[in-house]
């Protein structure tokens, strides 16, 4: 139990350093005004390697956090995290198969699906300016960018995280 | 049973608890957006000062380092710049002075506060679509909701929220955001919405309406948030819309956003 709670809290600081990083100093990482989202990152991570369940907590408590401090309507960060958790991990236990290049590629995807929803969603909803040329201007851009540090951010994660891999054969079975 | 019957299930279990609960905030938002803003924003303030206090004394010791070597020299050169911006600090308030008494003469009311407080940017907004700052000043400083925010080189944004200590300010790049703009040499009026990326586009002018490339953009005063002649940029593209009434028209904005750390807020 000492060990569930030591882990919660270690976990926790970590989405803590991470949205210091994605809101203080972002800056440091900006190319062209486009920062990584380290949090989307975080939660395809969580749910790569740890599962469906933990892929949708972490994606909805990191979702709230994207909701409490953005420009977005509260619920919307947190609805497409979850379901980004939720996706990626089905997909983890039925074609991941651990290779770098998998990673990349499902970062990259998520990110767009993501910005795609919150857009559009935004749009349907809002009437707002923003429009799907925002998406590709921005959205694209950060993909790229997301897909680029996914290797050394899941390295990191990997050293700093004690959730041990597993085979996706054996999960939850 | 029971517990068989929760393990079994437990994907499909929190997956809809917590669909359900996202989707009534969604659908709540109005009341979520301003308390669940507000009551996190509050808690979090305290951390994001202790960092951004960090990450500027960490700068700051690199670039002092990184400057040792030009100090000299630009030493020099600041001397020069001080003494010639004094001449014209004199000359503004001489002109300001006069401004004053031919506006009382006339009977208009000053469109310039001068009442503004300066606040450090502790934060910024965690999602690339949307362009917000976090300030280190709130309702204790007597920052309220749509008071302006500005810096040396021009308009940044408004305030969204505000907590104690802290406040939400959307900046005129985001795409939410609108400003009632003029031209500063022809007087043609549009409204100035953000393009993301440290730009911003003027929309509603004619094709006919006299705007060149090089030409400065100020806030118009119309609407009752943004005052008038507060400068925000400068006409960097000038193209005719192909739907033959409007034109689209590009403005590369003075404040560089990239690199905003202090502001002022406007309290008047």
């Amino acid at each position: 139990m000492l060990n569930k709670i030591l882990l919660f809290l270690w976990v926790a600081s970590v989405i803590c350093v991470i949205v210091i990083f994605q809101t203080v100093l972002q800056k440091i990482l900006d190319i062209r005004g486009i920062f990584p989202d380290l949090l989307l990152v975080f939660v395809v991570y969580s749910a790569l390697n740890k599962g469906i369940e933990v892929g949708m907590v972490t994606g909805f408590f990191c979702g709230s956090i994207i909701d409490s401090l953005s420009l977005s309507p509260a619920g919307l960060n947190m609805l497409s995290m979850l379901m980004l958790g939720y996706f990626v991990g089905v997909l983890r236990e039925k074609i991941y198969k651990d290779k770098p290049f998998n990673q990349i590629l499902i970062v990259i995807i998520s990110t767009i699906v993501y910005g795609l929803i919150i857009t559009i969603f935004i749009k349907v909803f809002h009437s707002s300016n923003r429009n799907i040329l925002n998406f590709l201007t921005i959205g694209i851009p950060e993909a790229i960018y997301n897909g680029a540090i996914t290797l050394p951010v899941f390295y990191l994660l990997d050293k700093i995280l004690p959730w041990k891999r597993f085979k996706p054969t054996i999960y939850g079975y | 049973m029971w517990q068989h019957f929760l393990w079994k299930h437990r994907r499909k279990i929190i997956l809809g608890v917590l669909v359900v609960l996202s989707v009534s905030i969604l659908f709540l938002h109005p009341f979520f957006n301003t308390s669940s803003n507000t009551i996190f924003l509050s808690f979090t303030s305290p951390f994001y000062k202790l960092s951004s206090k960090i990450k500027f004394k960490i700068s700051n010791s690199i670039n002092s380092i990184l400057m040792l070597k030009n100090l000299h020299e630009e030493n020099k050169l600041l001397r020069t710049q001080v003494s010639l911006l004094n001449k014209t600090n004199i000359q503004y308030e001489e002109l300001l002075n006069e401004n004053g008494r031919l506006r009382n003469l006339l009977n208009f009311k000053p469109y310039i506060s001068k009442k503004q407080i300066g606040a450090f940017v502790i934060g910024y907004d965690p999602a690339n679509l949307f362009k917000s700052i976090i300030i280190d000043r709130g309702y204790k400083d007597n920052i309220s909701k749509n008071m302006i925010v500005v810096n040396d080189k021009g308009l940044i944004g408004r305030v969204l929220s505000v907590t104690s200590n802290s406040a939400k300010t959307i900046l005129i790049t985001d795409a939410e955001s609108s400003v009632s703009a003029i031209v500063q040499r022809s007087r043609c009026i549009g409204s100035l919405v953000g393009a993301g990326k440290n730009m911003c586009e003027i929309k509603y002018l004619a094709q006919n309406d006299d705007v060149q490339i090089g030409d400065t953009i100020v806030s118009s005063g119309e609407g009752e948030i943004f005052p008038k002649g507060i400068p925000i940029g400068i006409v960097s593209n000038v193209e005719k819309k192909k739907d033959g009434i409007t034109l689209k028209v590009d403005v590369q904005l003075f404040a560089d956003f990239s690199k905003l750390e202090e502001v002022f807020v406007k309290i008047e």
